[in-house]
């Protein structure tokens, strides 16, 4: 791996994070607090590293397959980390702590160490629920939507970023693709936010929830989260159906928004997700109604609004659902897995893989009885490639196992059973809160240190689908 | 600009590669999935699987937006049939690579416009046209043309008997003051360097000059010793480039060739096609056979086999046996620069070629004209200057060109200059410049 051409991208990539502190700068000048010093030295500090790398690095390197997953993985960890230095400037918290939220917000988690927020001043909530919308399309895919010196190598960093296992490049050309990509989301967050605004929330806590909904995130600007809204049904409603909107592939929104109606329909894998969303909610309605809501409307309202934001990886609740049944808290466990669709905000394994994985199992029931059949697995009215599916299969393999091992390391720092998993499952889905002791009324501040650097893995590993992460680690990318 | 290009061979990827560099939106299509990922992962270009001629595959490309298919698949007929469909479905131009060449003689029967094709492309017929021409320059290893035929670009590589050897480019430019060149690159050791006035030729570099057409022969003259006449040739090789090009050359009544061909049926039906050529039947790696043929005497050997790799052992046979000048025909664009190391003087790559040419043929009388030059890293670009453009504002002189990059022709109302620093550039002028390809975009800036 070239490390200059890393460096150098890495370089450019802190300066327009940098300069992404003027917006919080200018809510702390609004609302008159404390925390405006420390994002104006977070801003000169980062964008002078940031400068410096860029200047001292040569620039004229192409950028392969090594040096895509080299930069992506490696900002990541850089951004969150100078990305960390407003709250580790304006508050006592230790770097760890600062950290972790950072990454948690970046990989659109949404995992606090933060007790409570309310007291916290606003340029940094701000700040908090920014790093999710930054992070939710992706750092990089902006990038090169407004930065074409990334030029033809950016293919590559779009690839190691964007999620699920394959690109759908809606424009020949990866910059029109990213550009077309964030304009959907622009366009998609200031309606939400609109709609937030006109049924009672003031702009400052509309805009932030938007950016957590739009990012698939969970940060709260509010103590409760979004149970602080229990009296207005209709935020309830919107954030449901945005968080949905955020968990489908993005190429399909615009394709919808150029007359395609058809879009949404035609794709298998959005027809599963909607499908999955339809069940577990008429499920969760027969399992809550009576037992813990009163009315159909309201258990019907419960029961989408969190299966939407379990599903999604969103990690927003308006229930206590570690109050239902055993049955209905394993269900939206097993929707963490599942996650969004590919090319959407959300994190998980992704629709399209669970559903490709089902469909092969399927063709080897079939091949028990007929040992000869030449059995194609079908996506989308198109056969899809032994290799893609092996690639598929492989990735859930490293999920489960990646799962696993981090599960029984958290168990050795002392958490209990469920507690160590649901860490686990939440963070490497980026879904935010668990069960356990960090279910959704609890928060991660009393995990230990080295529980905390390893569930800050998880997150990059689950937001850059692992194996982005994990190659950094392995021989090939170093050998010369 | 959307592009579609069907067949991603070496053709195909390089034509995407000159059309993606220059902010085109460029889609490909190949059914071999090998390929497909080869340009996905080179190249910042769509890619579909599949077959060029099937409308389903075309409709998913967006041909309904495209301005441009070029097909050049393997198959004659895909490529036909796929601009067939293109100029259904209005597409603007249409180019075909087609083999056959009932469709590029002088009377065929089914005429391009019948097809709807604007330019149907022969490679052999190309790389024929060009080995003609690196012939009758005999000491060039590189020809190229530019704004209609009026400008060519030569390669030369400089012999330790050059008489330029070790000499000032301003120097020699002194020497003969009406000749009108420019030496636009040297490729030296490995390195491409766009020169100043005072850098020296040194012996064995590769140098490529711009001229007028007519003033060529007198370029080349002062260049090398002895502007050497080839009067007689020996073809090896009795495919179709090897039988045109021993066609055309066939005209010229000094000149004596001989055309080698190991198959019998191949040889009986060459000789039959040719009236001047004299025609053996024999393997090439026969080293006897050669040289009683008299490949001693011969002044040029052109190795036109399929076979890459007899081509360049018979060249460099025929170099060892003291034959001046060598012309090997390659197969892979990427073994170009290894010509010139083990000594031996051009190389042509069909392929490339043939990229050029249709490269050539869509730029022509419209804004850029890329060439790329095999082996080495640089490119030629012809750009005609838009009103208003920086680089008409002010003389040359006063305008902040890029240092690795220089002007070397300008055409003007049919005219022919080398412009200095004393010029300025107006507005619909044809301006040749050559350049590194990281620079092309910062000289495209100034003619906007």
């Amino acid at each position: 791996m070239d490390i200059k051409a890393v460096l150098h991208t890495i370089g450019a990539l802190l300066v327009f994070i940098g300069c992404s502190f003027i917006l919080p700068i200018i809510v702390s000048i609004v609302y008159h607090e404390s925390d405006l010093l420390p994002f104006v030295w977070s801003l000169a500090v980062t964008v002078s590293v940031g400068f410096l790398l860029w200047k001292l690095t040569p620039s004229n390197h192409d950028i392969k397959i090594r040096e895509g997953f080299g930069i992506v993985t490696f900002s990541w960890v850089a951004l969150s980390a100078f990305g960390a230095l407003p709250f580790f400037f304006c508050l006592d918290i230790s770097f760890t702590d600062a950290f972790f939220e950072t990454m948690s917000g970046f990989t659109t988690t949404g995992a606090t160490i933060f007790p409570e927020v309310e007291s916290l001043p606003h340029g940094l909530l701000f700040w908090r629920s920014l790093t999710h919308w930054l992070g939710g399309m992706g750092i990089i895919v902006l990038s090169l939507a407004i930065m074409p010196m990334l030029g033809v190598g950016g293919m590559q960093l779009f690839k190691a970023e964007a999620p699920g296992p394959s690109v759908d490049k809606i424009k020949p050309r990866v910059q029109d693709t990213a550009k077309i990509l964030w304009v959907v989301y622009l366009m998609l967050t200031v309606i939400e936010a609109i709609l937030l605004r006109v049924v009672g929330m003031n702009w400052f806590d509309a805009i932030c929830h938007t950016f957590g909904t739009m990012a698939t995130g969970g940060f709260s600007t509010k103590n409760a989260g979004l149970m602080h809204y229990y009296d207005n049904v209709l935020v309830e409603y919107i954030i449901a159906v945005f968080m949905i909107l955020a968990g489908i592939n993005f190429a399909l929104h615009y394709r919808f928004s150029r007359g395609r109606f058809s879009a949404y329909h035609q794709n298998s894998e959005c027809r599963t997700y909607l499908g999955i969303i339809t069940f577990t909610t008429v499920f969760l309605l027969f399992m809550t109604f009576g037992a813990n809501f009163l009315t159909v409307e309201e258990s019907f309202r419960k029961a989408i609004f969190q299966v939407a934001s379990l599903l999604t990886t969103t990690g927003f609740h308006t229930a206590d659902y570690e109050q239902w049944s055993v049955a209905s808290q394993l269900l939206l466990t097993l929707l963490m897995f599942i996650g969004g669709c590919a090319g959407s905000t959300g994190g998980g394994i992704k629709v399209v893989r669970v559903d490709l994985t089902f469909r092969y199992l399927q063709t080897q029931f079939k091949r028990l009885v007929h040992p000869h059949a030449v059995t194609p697995v079908r996506f989308n009215n198109r056969p899809v490639s032994n290799d893609a599916i092996r690639d598929i299969l492989g990735f859930v393999l490293v999920y489960v196992i990646l799962f696993g091992v981090s599960s029984f390391l958290m168990s050795l720092l002392g958490l209990d059973l469920v507690t160590a998993v649901s860490t686990v499952i939440s963070t490497l889905g980026n879904i935010g809160p668990g069960i356990g002791s960090v279910g959704p009324t609890e928060n991660f501040a009393h995990i230990p240190v080295i529980g905390k650097w390893l569930l800050s893995f998880l997150m990059l590993a689950g937001r850059l689908e692992i194996f982005t992460v994990l190659i950094v680690f392995s021989k090939y990318m170093w050998r010369r | 600009m959307r592009i579609i290009i069907i067949g991603c061979g070496e053709v195909g990827f390089h034509l995407a590669r000159i059309f993606s560099r220059e902010n085109h939106n460029v889609v490909v299509i190949d059914n071999s999935r090998e390929k497909i990922s080869r340009v996905e992962e080179a190249l910042d270009v769509m890619v579909i699987e599949g077959s060029g001629s099937s409308v389903d595959v075309l409709a998913r490309a967006g041909i309904r937006e495209a301005d441009l298919m070029i097909a050049v698949s393997a198959i004659d007929e895909v490529n036909i049939v796929a601009c067939m469909l293109a100029d259904k479905l209005g597409v603007k131009k249409k180019i075909a690579r087609v083999r056959n060449q009932d469709f590029s003689s002088d009377k065929p029967i089914i005429t391009p416009g019948d097809l709807g094709i604007d330019l149907i492309i022969n490679p052999e017929l190309e790389t024929a046209h060009e080995i003609v021409w690196l012939i009758r320059r005999a000491a060039a290893t590189d020809i190229f043309e530019f704004a209609d035929g009026a400008i060519q670009m030569l390669g030369l590589r400089i012999e330790s008997n050059s008489p330029v050897l070790h000499k000032q480019l301003l120097e020699i430019g002194a020497t003969q003051p009406d000749l009108i060149f420019r030496t636009v690159a040297i490729f030296r050791k490995g390195r491409t360097i766009i020169p100043t006035g005072k850098d020296i030729y040194c012996d064995g570099d590769q140098v490529f000059i711009i001229a007028k057409t007519d003033a060529v022969p007198a370029v080349l003259e002062l260049f090398c010793k002895a502007f050497e006449r080839i009067d007689k040739l020996m073809i090896l090789g009795g495919g179709k480039v090897g039988r045109i090009v021993a066609s055309q050359l066939e005209n010229d009544k000094n000149l004596q060739i001989t055309l080698i061909e190991s198959s019998q049926t191949k040889s009986q039906f060459v000789a039959e096609q040719l009236r001047r050529t004299l025609v053996i039947q024999g393997d090439g790696t026969d080293i006897d056979l050669l040289a009683s043929e008299g490949l001693s005497e011969m002044d040029a050997f052109v190795a036109l086999t399929d076979d890459e790799e007899l081509n360049i052992i018979s060249s460099l046979l025929a170099k060892h046996l003291g034959v001046k000048r060598t012309i090997t025909m390659v197969a892979q664009a990427s073994y170009i620069p290894l010509i010139s190391s083990i000594g031996l003087d051009a190389a042509v790559d069909k392929r490339l070629i043939t990229a050029n040419a249709i490269a050539r043929f869509i730029h022509r009388g419209d804004v850029v004209s890329v060439v790329s030059l095999p082996g080495i890293d640089a490119e030629a670009i012809e750009l005609i200057p838009r009103e208003g453009s920086k680089i008409t504002k002010n003389k040359l002189n006063n305008i902040s060109f890029p240092k690795d990059a220089i002007i070397g022709a300008i055409t003007r109302d049919g005219e022919v200059f080398v412009p200095v620093g004393g010029h300025q550039v107006k507005a619909g002028d044809k301006v040749v410049v050559f350049t590194l390809p990281k620079f092309v975009a910062k000289v495209e800036k100034l003619f906007e």
